[in-house]
């Protein structure tokens, strides 16, 4: 188990640098000159062959990109073009903020999601059932920008309960877990619900009830471990798609995280502060993934015998 | 009044007039149409009849595990040792299950957990229906792996490093934990191979002896049967049609299927000669015959075959037959 982290681990170094090289490509090639937006009016011909020579933009493509993955694996993320810092520091700053956004938003969707999954699997007929599968739908339905502006709308400018930016207290994070979870939330839900409905019926789970096992235990002891597999990899997916999500979250409630950056770092042309964000996010994903396949192994122990035998 | 009742008390298992359909938007499959099944104790009593004869369901239906929500159990009762099981609260049914009744499934491939150890697997119906600590249910889950043939030490491990045969034993260990009163065992070596078969035959019919328990044995082969039985009922279209002992239905058979039955086995000394197969198909059940839903594939059918479903005819005090044949008497008309 030990030597398959410590495999998967290694694994993502080639992935991160396909990344860095993917999106290095596409902003080194984006039409635009990088030197107009940080000259402004003071721009001229020899001013920006300054520029660029400062910021080794003169070099070719290849030696751009090597600079730039040498710097990357000392942990230097390189200066932004536009503020002249370290984008490092600005990630640094930035990036708790974004964590705990998709960390709230996580914790939502797995802890609303999987409990109704789990019950309307275990009683699909019932009323609860029917009832949050049309709330499912309607979740993974509505965008998030819109959701977000109906919750503001509602619990900031309506009822004054919840604050509408920022992110200083806990009040603040409620609001924008629950417009980037919702749409996950209902595929958490959907996911666990078709699981648990398919392993329900299983033969080891008559075989748990013939038994005299309870209800509850068949539930949770037998059906739950093998039904969490499909829900396990629908998290693990979402991580990704919920660090897209953030962007937009992070721009309807104002929370100065690494998706805003992105977008204004795009918008500049500040090509390593975009960068910086991607690999940075490029790096969450792995990791996710990689927890995701140990929690595999700890819930299937075919699978934790593939990893042990070095084969998987 | 007092004698019948200790008659009763005898009897481990009363199934009487239990029929059960399962209900879909569509259509109604009639799996159980009046099955009645005594066994008594210590007895082994074979149900045979082919796929399809609500065997499986009627087995279900003592366990009262009979699947929900299209499952439904029309009519008849479920005694065992006098109670009624489906009128039993969900409380007193985990009582029964695993502890007075338990059950070996059709196929081990798919009957076990594949994410528990086959030790917490046997472990648990011991811990729950003994009240002993982890510990010890597992200590007693090692020693019934071990009756079953198989090393203590393996109780460490999950189902998918087993084989076939092995899984099927661990089944009979988890049916076995706690020495139940009646054993149900359903078709428990089709999805097995032939060698095994033996094994595993061998080995429930010696537990059995040990534990005095009573027993159900489903199955089509009448090779066990023959083996391991004391009474047979045969099931055709979720009905009894002939039951009686080994004798009554070996030697001295009544009903035109139970000697189809016997007609369509191989004959060891004479392996030249074809099978002789029942003709046709077992009926649709969500679709039977009027009349005997024999009478469309028999030999012998008459006219009243197909318009009134015969009554049961007790042939002797042990040998009973549903067939319109023997309205007027007892001698075999085969």
């Amino acid at each position: 188990m030990f030597k398959f982290v410590v495999k998967r681990l290694f694994a993502m170094i080639p992935i991160i640098l396909a990344v860095t090289f993917v999106v290095f490509t596409i902003m080194y090639f984006t039409p635009g000159d990088p030197t107009n937006v940080i000259l402004g009016n003071e721009w001229s011909e020899t001013a920006s062959a300054q520029l660029k020579a400062e910021l080794g933009l003169d070099q070719s493509f290849i030696m751009q990109f090597f600079h730039y993955v040498k710097n990357l694996v000392q942990g230097n993320f390189g200066m932004s073009y536009i503020t002249r810092a370290p984008v490092g520091d600005q990630l640094l700053a930035r990036f708790p903020n974004t964590l705990i956004v998709v960390a709230g938003a996580m914790v939502f969707c797995v802890g609303v999601g999987v409990p109704i999954g789990i019950y309307s699997g275990v009683k699909p007929y019932s009323l609860f059932s029917n009832v949050t599968m049309v709330a499912g739908l309607l979740g993974v339905s509505l965008p998030i920008f819109w959701l977000g502006l109906l919750l503001i709308l509602l619990f900031s400018v309506q009822l004054g309960w919840l604050p509408s930016s920022g992110l200083d207290s806990f009040a603040s994070l409620i609001l924008p877990s629950l417009a980037l979870g919702s749409n996950y939330m209902a595929n958490v839900m959907r996911t666990t619900r078709s699981s648990m409905l398919e392993v329900i019926r299983q033969d080891y789970i008559r075989t748990a009830k013939a038994k005299g096992v309870n209800e509850r235990n068949v539930v949770l002891k037998h059906a739950l471990q093998n039904a969490m597999m499909p829900t396990i990899t629908v998290i693990g997916m979402n991580i990704g798609a919920l660090l897209g999500g953030v962007v937009l979250t992070e721009t309807v409630f104002s929370i100065p995280g690494t998706g805003r950056l992105l977008v204004e770092s795009i918008n500049k042309r500040d090509t390593p502060t975009v960068l910086g964000c991607l690999v940075i996010m490029a790096v969450c994903v792995a990791i996710s993934n990689l927890v995701v396949d140990i929690i595999y192994a700890y819930i299937d122990p075919r699978i934790k015998a593939q990893y042990g035998g070095g084969k998987g | 009044m007092d004698i019948k009742k200790v008659n009763e008390q005898e009897n481990t298992l009363e199934i009487k007039n239990l029929v059960i359909h399962y209900i879909s938007d569509d259509e109604v499959v009639k799996a159980v149409n009046g099955v009645n099944i005594t066994i008594k104790a210590g007895k082994t009593l074979g149900l045979v009849g082919e796929t399809g004869a609500g065997k499986t369901t009627t087995a279900l239906s003592i366990l009262n595990l009979v699947p929900e929500p299209q499952g439904k159990i029309l009519s008849g009762e479920v005694l065992l040792e006098g109670r009624s099981v489906f009128s039993m609260n969900p409380l007193e049914l985990e009582e029964v299950r695993g502890d007075k009744v338990a059950m070996i499934f059709q196929d081990p491939m798919t009957s076990l957990n594949p994410v528990h150890t086959v030790g917490a697997q046997i472990a648990e119906s011991i811990a729950i229906h003994r009240k002993v600590s982890k510990q010890e249910a597992l200590k007693q889950a090692k020693e019934m792996l071990e009756l079953v043939g198989i090393p203590g030490e393996r109780a460490n491990e999950y189902p998918y490093q087993f084989s076939g045969g092995m899984k099927q034993r661990v089944v009979i260990a988890i049916a076995l934990a706690c020495s139940p009163d009646l054993l149900i065992a359903d078709e428990p070596t089709t999805a097995l191979d032939v060698t095994i078969q033996a094994q595993v035959l061998k080995l429930i019919n010696e537990l059995r002896q040990k534990y005095h328990m009573s027993m159900l044995m489903i199955t089509h082969d009448l090779g066990i049967v023959a083996e391991v039985c004391d009474e047979v009922s045969i099931a055709y279209a979720g009905r009894i049609i002939e039951h009686g002992n080994l004798e009554d239905i070996f030697d001295h058979m009544r009903h035109p299927y139970t000697k189809g039955l016997f007609d369509a086995l191989p004959d060891i000394e004479a392996r030249r000669s074809e099978l002789k197969p029942i003709k046709g198909l077992m009926p649709d059940p969500t679709n039977l015959p009027t009349g005997c839903p024999f009478h469309p594939r028999c030999d012998y059918a008459m006219e009243i075959c197909s318009q009134s479903l015969p009554q049961t005819k007790w042939i002797s005090e042990t040998h009973c037959v549903e067939c319109h044949l023997y309205n007027d008497t007892n001698e075999s008309r085969l």
